[in-house]
């Protein structure tokens, strides 16, 4: 493997050739190189210019719905804790000890304070360090002046998002024309996650996010799903919004829900009924780099890519319903209720499975020394979007 | 101007920064008995939450959105109290006091730190101990004015004793309290430790009425240690009873000296500057101008309760500007007098 970034080095020239194909109009472009997919080098450089630097989703509030509630998330080599505090905010820190650098919590769980393993440091919620034993006579030293190393944090639709970078700009203001397409109709601050998943793909992350933003593979690969009730014709896209930071398709389907008829089981988020007819059915909005939500009349479908390597990404999914029919399956005094819902799950269980063999069989395809650039589709246009974005923030 | 009755309530937090290794490494057993609290600004406490330790079990019950009670209301007539007096902030509190015209303040364990009771005695010993070393860090401010009452275990009597000893070197620490158990009576001899103790070292003992088990009220406490026999044997012992006005000595006393077989005995341990009962804020003037004529104001010390105060204590300031009472103080905290 040592041969691997001398390879692309060597190369420089002729990918530096291949992204100038890919910055041709869409139809007239190159897709991305296949060294992208796999390269070491490429990789660090996107976590580099696109991970450490873009706002990416970790979760859902209702993550840590009470005051000391945490989860732990992996961004490239940073472990990141979310938390709820005692003043109700939630928090995100970087889960590096102050001290000597361990790393302090895994996993999730509820705690009144975070204890660093190695040499016990206390830190409160809010990343101040309460305790550091044995620490009187060392010269100069107040606790204030160490605590957890804080990231930007903010909510949106009730995504906790958060930016690695200390002098990015806000995030709502990036997307706020999104709402163009009516995204805040959807109820979504509203929905509560009732079903997660999770996946550790053998993919590049790029892979499975060209495959959300383009509906020309559903006829081959969603054929015991989408494709008895979504006919490639009936999305739109929308590639004139080409200076955004997000993307969205919207596929022509008012009413879709995840059931087996396509009838929503759940009740129906009313403002949706306003929603002009190119922008009603069932919007997928992408906000760069790898968040997206998938919204329909009685539910929010959304995921988060995190790379892990070149090769590997997590694939994080979550279904979630009005908080009123969430707290009923909480209950789980509705059986009706609760067979929609396995309903629904077992639906996006199944084109999950078929968009993660693809995305994977793509990959071990892409590894092959003799994979070239391709060309996009008219049912593409987004793909082209997205890599040219990924182009021009890492390898330019 | 000594104030006898002030405290102190360090979060969980920086008692567990002040433990020993051993006890550090049982937070996790702590924790049941932890609750999250809601500062009260103006209070001396501080502005963001912070941990403390209840007299029941409460997490993760308590957790929900941040909840914990807050601290009583500022004293009256203090105005308001820097933010983290009652935590960290010593010169917050010297300001104070300055202000207040107050020369030292004896540093008590707010009922926070007595919840440790509720515990396994070996894990409320290890909070003692931890509270015990932090009063004495709080009070590096200036340990002439600030003086430190170590919170010791009675279930723990070898421990204590050995606190006290090895506490004592330490020029802030000026008196004792003892969380007495309601099993053991204090004339036991699994005591005997922790009077020695107090003979060898001059340190008084301060019995603070919401320290122990209720059953040891003063009126109880005085007689076991006269039927003992614990000033004779001790005869260095001296005993401060706070917390619970001074309404109870005449006659506690009076009665007590009919009842034992040297009668007047106890008169003589008050006149010899043994016994002290602690003015507080909730006395009325009729009972501390009573107890003044029959004890002799030499026996009377003041508390305000400070930073906390309870309701009904409208007659305190005028209390507290007794002439009698400014001198004492310091006769009850000097070693060995
Ligand atoms: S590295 Fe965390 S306490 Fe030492
Ligand atoms: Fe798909």
């Amino acid at each position: 493997m040592a041969s691997v970034a001398k390879l692309v080095g060597a190369q420089e020239v002729e990918f530096d050739a291949r992204l100038a194909d890919l910055k041709k109009p869409a139809l007239e472009a190159a897709t991305l190189p296949p060294e992208a997919y796999w390269s070491p080098e490429l990789y660090q450089r996107e976590i580099d210019a696109i991970f450490f630097k873009e706002w990416i989703c970790v979760g859902r509030v209702e993550d840590v719905p009470n005051a000391g509630d945490f989860v732990t998330h992996e961004i490239a080599t940073e472990s990141l804790i979310i938390v709820r505090d005692h003043e109700d905010q939630i928090c995100v820190h970087h889960n590096v000890c102050r001290h000597r650098g361990c790393q302090i919590v895994e996993g999730s769980g509820n705690t009144p304070a975070f204890k660093c393993p190695y040499h016990g440091w206390m830190y409160g919620l809010g990343g101040d360090l309460r305790g550091a034993p044995e620490f009187r006579h060392t010269e100069n030293f107040d606790k204030k002046d160490y605590p957890l190393i804080s990231a930007q944090v903010e909510i949106w639709e009730g995504f906790i998002m958060v930016n690695l970078d200390p002098e990015a700009t806000p995030f709502a203001p990036r997307v706020s024309e999104m709402s163009r397409f009516g995204i805040e109709r959807y109820g979504m601050s509203n929905h509560v996650t009732t079903h997660r998943w999770h996946f550790r793909l053998n993919c590049n992350w790029k892979e499975w996010m060209e495959n959300s933003i383009e509906e020309y593979h559903i006829p081959w690969v969603h054929t015991e799903t989408f494709q008895a009730v979504s006919p490639m014709k009936g999305w739109v896209e929308f590639p004139d919004i080409t200076d955004q930071p997000w993307i969205v398709m919207v596929g022509q389907f008012p009413g879709f829900s995840y059931s087996d008829t396509g009838d929503p089981l759940f009740p129906v988020t009313p403002e949706t009924a306003d929603l002009a007819p190119e922008h009603s059915g069932m919007p997928i909005w992408v906000s760069y780099p790898s968040m997206g939500v998938l919204n329909s009349v009685d539910t929010t479908v959304y995921y988060v890519l995190l790379p892990d390597g070149p090769d590997h990404c997590h694939l994080r999914l979550g279904l979630a319903v009005a908080k009123e029919s969430a707290e009923a399956l909480a209950r789980g005094d509705d059986p009706a209720l609760q067979a929609s819902h396995e309903e629904y799950v077992r639906n996006i269980d199944s084109f999950l499975a078929e968009d993660n063999k693809i995305s994977e069989q793509q990959h071990r395809g892409m590894r092959s020394r003799h994979a070239k650039p391709g060309r996009f589709s008219k049912h593409e246009i987004l793909a082209w979007k997205f890599d040219t974005w990924v182009a021009e923030r890492a390898y330019s | 101007m000594v104030d006898v009755g002030t405290y102190v309530a360090p979060s969980m937090e920086l008692i567990y920064e002040s433990g020993v290794p051993d006890f550090r490494g049982h937070w996790d057993r702590m924790l049941p008995w932890v609750e999250v609290t809601h500062p009260r600004p103006g209070t001396g406490d501080w502005e963001a939450p912070y941990l403390r330790l209840t007299g029941r079990r409460t997490w993760p019950a308590a957790l929900g959105r941040a909840g914990g009670e807050q601290l009583d209301p500022p004293l009256s007539n203090s105005g308001h109290v820097a933010s983290g007096v009652v935590q960290d902030n010593a010169r917050g509190r010297l300001a104070a006091m300055d202000a207040a015209g107050v020369e030292r303040h004896l540093i008590n364990a707010a009922p926070s730190v007595g919840a440790a009771r509720g515990l396994a005695s070996n894990m409320a010993a290890g909070v003692f101990g931890a509270y015990n070393r932090y009063a004495i860090h709080y009070c590096d401010a200036d340990p002439v004015r600030l003086k430190v009452a170590l919170q010791l275990h009675g279930l723990e009597p070898q421990w204590a004793a050995e606190e006290i000893r090895e506490l004592s070197q330490e020029a802030c620490v000026a008196a004792v309290s003892i969380a007495l158990p309601v099993k053991i009576a204090p004339e036991s001899s699994a005591f005997a430790p922790i009077w020695q103790a107090l003979e060898e070292t001059g340190l008084p003992l301060l019995h603070r009425a919401s320290f122990s088990s209720p059953v040891w009220t003063p009126r109880y406490l005085l007689t076991y240690f006269m039927f003992a026999q614990v000033f004779e044997r001790y005869p260095g012992l001296r005993i401060g009873f706070a917390e619970s006005g001074v309404a109870w000595a005449p006659g506690a006393i009076e009665h007590l000296d009919r009842l034992i077989d040297a009668p007047g005995r106890v008169r003589e341990y008050v006149d010899a500057g043994r016994i002290f009962a602690a003015v507080g804020p909730t006395d009325d003037a009729a009972s501390v101008e009573r107890a003044a004529d029959e004890l002799g104001p030499d026996a009377l010390l003041w508390e305000s309760y400070f930073p906390f105060v309870p309701l009904g204590c409208a007659e305190a300031p005028a209390l507290r500007r007794a002439p009698e009472l400014e001198r004492h103080g310091d006769r009850f905290l000097a070693r060995g007098s």
